[in-house]
C-alpha cells in the first residue's frame, strides 16, 4: 500500500479545528494518502479557511552566551571548554588579527596581489573550528582563514601561498588567500562562491556511509561548509543543501552572516529571516548565533555536531557577525556605507575583545599577553615577507603539473614549448 | 547612519523572556544594528538558551472548499464564479481528459512521436487559469496543457504542434507537447525544467514596473509560473524565487505537487515541510491548497493575485495533486508504484467527478453534458489527427529560421546546402 508514515498519526490538539463531519471523508482518504508527498499532516490534512502564511516578523532572535563586557549571561548555557582550548581559540583570533594587518598592509604596497581579511569575523570561524574534531573535512569560502589557523595552519604557509613561491605545495596556481591543506583536513578554496556547498553535502554522505559502519562514536566524523549570505543566494546553496536534506548528509553549514556581499547589502540579497529561514524550508535543524560571541559560537557547533552525528541529518547554523573590513583590497567600502556605519559596528561588537575580557575574568589571560603575542606574530609575519620575497617561485614548467594525475603527451608538448619560450624571452619575464 | 527599519520597533511580548538586565547594552546595540541584516527582532534579538528549529510535524494542511462528494464545507469560503465561468472550468476539464486519452493513444500507435498527459492534474490547471486575466502572462512547464486550453488553445492547435504539420506556427522545431502561443499570452514551453521561474521572476519585475504606472487597478496583470515539485530541486527556482522576493515581481509560483518526478518520490525530492516550507524561507506570502478541488484552486490563486497587486511581492502556492497517468509516454510507472497506489488515488480524489457534483448541485450541469462533450472533443480530435496526417510538415528549409532575427550568411549557405542535400536524397527521407 502506501509508504509508511514516519510518524504515528495524532491529532494536532488546538491548533486547527476539528474537521466537520461532512468531509470527514476527505480527512481520511488525504491521511491516507500523505506519504505521496512525503507530509504528515498530524491528523488534520485540510482547513476550510484559506491563510497565506508569511513569516517576516519578528525575526528569529540569535543564541548568544557573552554579553559586550564578556559576562556569562545564562550560567546554564555555558560551554565547558579546556582551559587550553579557550587559550588556543584567544591566540587563534590574535593570531589572524595580525596576520591581516600586516598582510593588507603588503597588497597596498604591492608586495602580494591581492588580500582579504576576516576583520570581526574571526570568532565565527575560530569558535567553529574549535567545537569540531580535526578530523572533520572543512570546506571554507575565503574568509575563515583564522579556522585554518585555528588548526595549525602557519604564518609562513600563508605567506608561502599569497606570494606563491616555491615553498607553497599549491605550486603558486592560485590567487591569494586561496588556502588548503590535506595534512589539516581542509580542502582546497577556489574563488567560484558556493560550489563547496555541494562538494560538502556530498562528503558529509560518505562521512555518514562511514559513521554508520563505525562502532566507536568518538571516531564518527562530519563534514562543515563555511558559507557567506551572499553565496546562499547562488542554485549551489539550494542544491548542496536539499541534497543534504534528502540524502541524510553528516555535513554542518555554518552561515556567515555579515551583512553585505561586496557592495550588496542584506536588502538586496533576500527578503526572508536570513538564511536560517531557509533551513527549515529544507526540513533541517537550524540554528541562528551571535557570531561575535565566540562562545555561543562554540556551544552552538558543538551541540549541531552531536546532533548531526546521533540523527544523521545535516543542520544549518546562521552566525550573524558584520564584516569590518573592505570586502577585499579591491574594494573601498566607503562607497556604499558610511564610516560611521562600520565605526559602529566595530566598536560595538568587538568579538576579541568581548572574549578577552571573559577569560581575564577567568584569570586566563591578560592583556599583556594580547599585545605580546600581536606585536610577535606581526614581527613573524614581515619576517616571513622578507625571507619569502628572497625565495624563487615555482619553475614556469610548474604550469603543467596536476592538470591530470598523469600528463598527457600533448600536455608534454606543450611543457617543452614554455620551457624553451621561457629560457629564449627570460629577461622580458624578470624585470 | 544605519538604513531605518521597515518596521516600528515594540517588544513581541511573551515570545522571549524579558532579557536580563546585564545584557542590556548588547539587545540596544544588536536592535540598532539589525538593518544590516536586514532582520526585525521586535526587540528581542538575542536569547541566551540554545534551540535547534526544526518543522517537520505537522505539515501544513492545505485549504480545501469541496469535499469529495463536491459539497461546499464552508460556505464563507465558497468563491463567487459567475456561471459562464463554472461551465467553462468545467469544459476545459472535460476537453483536456478527451484529448488526452486520443493523443496518448495516438503515441502508442506511432502516430506521434511523444505525449504527456494531465490525468488527475486538470483542476489545478483550469483552476489557475479561471482565477487568473487573460493577460497575465503564463509560463508552463509541461503538465498544463488544461491551462492553455480553458485561455482557447485547439484541439487543431495541439495537433499541429504534437504532428509538427505546417499549421504549427512553431513550425515543428519542438518535441510534442511543448506548446506556446503568444495570443494566448503563454510563453513557449521548453524542456530543461525549472528555466521558466527566473524567466517568471523576470516578467513579473516587469509587471511591477508597468503596474506602478498604471493608474486603473483593474489593468494591472501579472505573471504565473507553474513548477512541478521536482523541478523545484533546480537551482533555478531558488534563482528565481529569490530574486522575485528581493525585486518585488508581479509573480505567482504555482507549485504542482504530485507526489513524483518520474520515478523519484517525494521522500528522495525534499525533506522539508512541501515546496511550500521554502516560500516561508524566501520572505513571501504562501498558501496549500487541494489540488483536486478546482474552487479552492480557484480561490486561492484569485487571492494570490490580489495580495501580489496590492504589496508588490511574489506569492507562492502549493497544491497538492496525484499523478494518476504515466510521467510521459517513455514511461511505465508500475516498476515503481503499485497498481493499487494509482487505483486508490485515483478514485479517491476525482477533480473533474467532484467539481461535476458541485454544478449538478447548482443546476449547472449534468452528467449527459460530461458525455456529450467527451464525445464530441474525442471524434473532434481523431478528425483532427486524421485529417492533419494528411498536411505536409513544415519545409526543410524552415530548420534555419529564426535563430536569429535575421539569417546570417553563414546561415544562408547551410541553408542552401540542406535543401540541395535534401533535393538529392530525397527517397531516403520519404521513406
Amino acid at each position: 500500500m502506501f509508504r509508511k508514515s514516519s510518524h504515528a498519526l495524532m491529532h494536532s490538539g488546538g491548533l486547527f479545528r476539528t474537521p466537520r463531519p461532512l468531509c470527514r471523508a476527505l480527512q481520511e482518504a488525504l491521511t491516507k494518502a500523505q506519504s505521496v508527498w512525503n507530509l504528515d499532516f498530524g491528523g488534520t490534512p485540510t482547513v476550510d479557511e484559506l491563510t497565506f502564511h508569511q513569516r517576516k516578523y519578528p525575526s528569529t532572535p540569535m543564541f548568544h552566551v557573552l554579553d559586550l563586557d564578556g559576562r556569562v549571561v545564562n550560567p546554564k548555557q555555558e560551554p565547558e571548554v579546556p582551559k587550553e582550548t579557550l587559550i588556543k581559540m584567544m591566540e587563534a583570533m590574535l593570531r589572524q588579527q595580525s596576520i591581516d594587518l600586516i598582510l593588507m598592509e603588503a597588497q597596498r604596497q604591492g608586495r602580494i596581489s591581492f588580500y582579504m581579511t576576516s576583520m570581526g569575523e574571526e570568532a565565527s570561524a575560530v569558535g567553529t573550528a574549535a567545537a569540531l574534531d580535526m578530523r572533520d573535512e572543512l570546506f571554507l569560502q575565503y574568509r575563515e582563514a583564522a579556522a585554518l589557523t585555528y588548526r595549525g595552519y602557519t604564518v609562513k604557509d600563508m605567506v608561502a601561498q599569497c606570494m606563491g613561491t616555491i615553498e607553497n605545495e599549491l605550486k603558486g596556481r592560485q590567487m591569494p588567500i586561496h588556502y588548503g591543506s590535506r595534512a589539516l583536513n581542509v580542502h582546497m578554496i577556489s574563488s567560484p562562491v558556493a560550489t563547496q556547498i555541494p562538494h560538502a553535502a556530498g562528503t558529509g554522505y560518505v562521512c555518514r556511509l562511514e559513521n554508520e559502519r563505525e562502532t566507536d562514536p568518538n571516531k564518527k566524523r562530519i563534514c562543515a561548509a563555511f558559507v557567506g549570505e551572499g553565496s546562499a543566494s547562488q542554485g549551489d546553496f539550494h542544491a548542496g543543501v536539499n541534497m543534504a536534506a534528502t540524502m541524510k548528509s553528516n555535513t554542518l553549514f555554518l552561515i556567515r552572516n555579515n551583512g553585505y556581499a561586496i557592495s550588496t547589502p542584506s536588502s538586496s540579497q533576500y527578503a526572508g529571516d536570513g538564511i536560517f529561514a531557509r533551513g527549515i524550508g529544507y526540513g533541517i535543524p537550524c540554528a541562528r548565533v551571535d557570531g561575535n560571541d565566540i562562545l555561543a559560537v562554540f556551544q552552538t557547533v558543538r551541540k549541531a555536531r552531536e546532533l548531526i552525528r546521533t540523527t544523521n541529518q545535516p543542520v544549518l547554523v546562521e552566525a550573524l557577525v558584520y564584516r569590518s573590513s573592505h570586502h577585499s583590497s579591491s574594494d573601498d567600502s566607503t562607497w556604499y556605507r558610511s564610516r560611521e556605519e562600520v565605526e559602529v559596528f566595530s566598536n560595538l561588537f568587538l568579538p576579541v575583545a568581548r572574549f578577552e575580557k571573559y577569560l581575564e575574568r577567568k584569570s586566563l589571560w591578560t592583556p599583556e599577553q594580547s599585545r605580546s603575542l600581536t606585536q610577535k606574530v606581526r614581527q613573524e609575519t614581515l619576517a616571513e615577507l622578507h625571507r619569502q620575497e628572497k625565495l624563487p617561485k615555482w619553475p614556469v614548467s610548474s604550469m603543467h603539473d596536476d592538470v591530470y594525475k598523469e600528463m598527457t603527451p600533448e600536455m608534454h608538448q606543450a611543457q617543452k614549448e614554455l620551457e624553451e619560450h621561457y629560457e629564449r624571452n627570460k629577461k622580458e619575464y624578470n624585470m
